[in-house]
């Protein structure tokens, strides 16, 4: 009787948990998938991993491995945020083929909702800084 | 030539170490389980010597060739095949295209080094969650 109730108990908790991400318009993104969605809309057409990477470097100062980032386009493409597409492969990486990614609806809306959320929040917080230091 | 005759140097010199260091000790254990784990022992600690030896010999030769490191790219086998392949492919642009010109061949190394070690953590450590996370939901809920 335990294990049974157990299970629906499981299949309950799965069904409304999918339901929810259904009915959800998009998960909340956090600092770094905030910094990959701009690389990505930044480099448009040129948007691969070793690009994304040095632009998140270059731009922001924030260094991260390879994997970090590759594992953080994974997320974000199984959220429905960007796409991806595999591209041509090139005699200086080895024969290994590019993959290019693409930011989508969702991703632009979640990008724009956590941008807006930030200005609201660093509105009026300049001399606020200056006091504090 | 002289990377292969330092190589060969290195794995005569710890096979002789270690055989007699392993001579010493199987005479000093007493029980089977000791001179069980006396062997097992001194055979991993001379494929872990000697990997490490490997890849200072590849340092140390690291101006003759400008190719990526060849146990960084064993290393890379680690990560997972979905990514393996871009990962590698955009480790090997920058390091033919940027790094190797700009900054020689060592600095280029330790570079692809550094990343192939990072990215092998995070992929590695995030597939083993994963898998941890779904054996202790599915361990729980049955």
């Amino acid at each position: 009787v335990c294990d049974r109730s157990l299970t629906v108990i499981r299949d309950i908790y799965y069904i409304v948990s999918m339901q929810r991400r259904r009915n959800k318009p998009h998960d909340p993104v956090g600092e770094f998938e905030t910094l990959v969605l701009m690389a990505v809309l930044r480099l448009r057409d040129d948007s691969y991993g070793m690009r994304i990477h040095r632009e998140i470097e270059d731009r922001a100062g924030r260094r991260c491995s390879l994997g970090a980032l590759y594992t953080t386009l994974e997320r974000l493409e199984k959220k429905g945020y960007v796409s991806s597409r595999v591209g041509e492969s090139t005699p200086e990486r080895g024969g290994r083929a590019k993959k290019y990614f693409k930011l989508q609806a969702r991703g632009a809306s979640a990008l724009r909702e956590a941008y807006s959320a930030t200005m609201k929040m660093a509105h009026g917080i300049e001399p606020l800084l200056g006091a504090a230091q | 030539m002289k990377a292969k005759s330092l190589r060969w140097g290195t794995l005569i010199g710890n096979l002789l170490g270690f055989s007699f260091c392993t001579r010493s000790l199987v005479h000093g254990a007493t029980t089977p389980r000791e001179l069980i784990f006396v062997v097992v022992f001194s055979v991993l600690a001379f494929l872990v010597i000697n990997g490490f030896c490997g890849v200072l010999i590849e340092f140390l030769d690291s101006t003759r060739n400008n190719h990526p490191p060849r146990w960084a790219r064993f290393i890379a086998l680690m990560i997972p095949r979905q990514h393996r392949e871009h990962l590698l492919g955009d480790l090997e642009e920058e390091f033919y295209t940027v790094l190797v010109p700009e900054f020689g061949n060592f600095t280029a190394k330790l570079w692809y080094w550094w990343q192939v070690l990072a990215s092998v953590s995070s992929l590695f450590w995030s597939e083993v969650r994963n898998v941890l996370g779904t054996a202790l939901f599915w361990r729980i809920t049955r």
